[in-house]
């Protein structure tokens, strides 16, 4: 399964998922209205460690240590393409994610899943 | 000289699913584990399944391997006592990797990762009272070559014997999977990446093995077809008799596997297709058995969609079948996608038996796909009890070994046990 590299993302992030197992997802960083979004795609069989949504929180603090931006200004979005696989059922799907930041640890997940609207206007910048 | 250690390992007991066979299977995990244990380790191996734990027993380390999801409670449990006593106790295997933060708060030690060429370090620091919290070994993969064999000289057989005969032996040929399968952790536990055995290492192992029937526990042995036609040739030799899972659907792959012993596999039914009809057909072609393992609860299923998968399984002959709820273990996809949408109801591992609904299917209620799950069972089972579906498929290995000359007749010591406790007979049919 190839998720499509231009439409997702610009580049592969690696990262520590939970246990510090290796891991890698797509990134793409985007500036609207300035506050900068960060678009983390899972990769699936192309992620050889803890997926995009386990890894949570302790992926944003890795992308936004590595890309110099501050955890409490940025808008965090999940990409979970769909797999294409013979059991998979779930169309591709966005989701806002927010954190609880208790001294510096960003846990206790929130999703929000963005409508085929907010897609557009956030990621694909098309309104 | 090194003074010995005594090391009691623990497989806890856990509830089987209500339509399942009763048969105890020896685990695999905690004498592959064993084997890698330094020489000055004596170990003695309790499988809570079969026996009673004697808490009384002597030793200076407990080791709990847990498997399932359904292990880790009673297993924090058994640890509980040991620790009262001041004994140190250390977790492994697959569910202490899977509820592995949780598991810490009940541990003195749990290790993460595959075993080999790492015992050394954990015992010596238990030998200088310098046990770590965490033995972190995710992602970092042993050379393959150094696997095994699995210290099955541990089993008490006669506990894994049911009347006088004896239950499989569980062995594997490779680690890791390339697929990605939706209710699946392997990718999390054992990587991405195919890893088999060397053959010799295979074989050896194989033929040490004082059982003729097998059950090759490989994720799937559908990962490379030259390595699986070769592995089948090297096998063909030692006559075993095995099961397995999904085996590559090739005619020449299938027909080197019916000559290698294949005895029956475990197919996937996702769906009422031909393909998966025919698939079940070339099986039997072959002359190898089909268990077809049957999901209920996926977000693509409705009530009438379900129904008709299971009214399929009765027209496609397949010789067994086992039901299970979709269970969101947690480093999966369905984990993923039901927790994002505040799906799971339910996170008491005690729970997750595969045969309980923890979690808001899409398409009907929980009660409804509770109905269903027993529906299936009462549905296949209905007209051909599961013991004489079992014993079909007995008979039919077993004319197979009486053919190759490699058929053994049943324990005859043993005909009044059945996993160790005496066999209540009972007059009639009931």
């Amino acid at each position: 399964m190839e998720i499509q590299r231009d439409k997702h993302f610009d580049e592969i992030f690696e990262f520590k998922g939970k246990w510090e197992v290796p891991s890698k997802c797509g990134l793409r960083i985007l500036n609207r209205r300035g506050i900068p979004i960060v678009i983390a795609t899972e990769l699936y069989q192309h992620n050889p460690g803890s997926s995009v949504t386990y890894a949570g929180g302790l992926l944003l603090q890795q992308i936004c240590e590595a890309k110099g931006l501050n955890v409490d200004n940025v808008m965090y979005i999940e990409c979970n393409p769909d797999t294409k696989s013979r059991l998979s059922f779930y169309q591709e799907e966005y989701f806002h994610v927010t954190f609880e930041n208790k001294d510096g640890k960003l846990s206790n997940p929130t999703y929000k899943k963005l409508t085929d609207d907010q897609i557009r206007d956030l990621i694909f910048n098309e309104k | 000289m090194a003074k010995r250690i005594r090391m009691k390992i623990i497989y806890p007991r856990w509830e089987k699913l209500k339509g399942q066979t009763t048969f105890n299977l020896p685990p695999h995990g905690p004498v592959v584990f064993a084997a890698a244990l330094p020489e000055r380790v004596d170990v003695s191996f309790t499988d809570e399944n079969v026996e009673t734990i004697d808490f009384d027993e002597g030793c200076d380390l407990v080791a709990i391997s847990m498997m399932l999801s359904t292990q880790v409670k009673r297993g924090w449990a058994i640890a509980a006592k040991y620790r009262k006593k001041g004994i140190k106790v250390i977790f492994g295997g697959i569910s202490a990797m899977l509820h592995a933060e949780e598991t810490i708060e009940h541990a003195d030690a749990v290790f993460l990762g595959e075993a080999e060429g790492r015992m050394e370090e954990l015992i010596s620091d238990w030998e200088k009272g310098k046990l770590k919290k965490v033995y972190n070994y995710m992602g970092q993969y042993p050379p393959i070559e150094t696997v095994g064999p699995a210290r099955r000289d541990l089993y008490k057989r006669e506990l894994y014997n049911h009347k006088g005969v004896q239950m499989v032996d569980l062995f594997h040929a490779s680690r890791g999977c390339r697929f990605n399968c939706y209710p699946c952790a392997v990718a999390y536990l054992g990587g991405r990446v195919f890893r088999p055995r060397p053959f010799d290492k295979v074989i050896e192992e194989m033929a040490q093995i004082d059982n003729n029937r097998l059950f090759i526990v490989d994720n799937s042995l559908a990962q490379d077809k030259e390595w699986e036609m070769q592995l089948f040739k090297e096998i063909i030799p030692l006559k075993k008799k095995w099961i397995s899972h999904t085996i590559e659907d090739d005619p020449k792959i299938l027909d080197l596997a019916a000559q290698a012993g294949a005895w029956y596999v475990y197919q996937a039914v996702f769906d009422t297709s031909d393909y998966i009809k025919e698939r079940i057909k070339r099986y039997h072609d072959y002359g190898i058995g089909v268990e077809g393992t049957v999901l209920l609860g996926l977000d693509n299923q409705s009530e009438d969609d379900m129904r008709r998968l299971i009214d399929f399984l009765l027209e496609i002959d397949l010789d067994l079948a086992e039901f299970t709820i979709l269970t969101p273990f947690p480093h999966t996809k369905a984990y993923d996608d039901l927790m994002r949408k505040g799906r799971i109801t339910d996170y008491n591992w005690d729970h997750y038996n595969a045969g309980q609904v923890v979690y808001k299917p899409a398409q009907v209620t929980p009660e409804k796909l509770q109905e269903l799950y027993e529906y299936a069972w009462d549905s296949f089972y209905k007209d051909e009890s599961q013991e004489l579906k079992m014993t079909k498929l007995f008979t039919r290995v077993m004319k197979r070994e009486m053919e190759d000359g490699t058929w053994k007749p049943r324990d005859r010591n043993l005909m009044h046990k059945s996993f160790g406790k005496e066999v209540v007979r009972t007059l009639g049919n009931n």
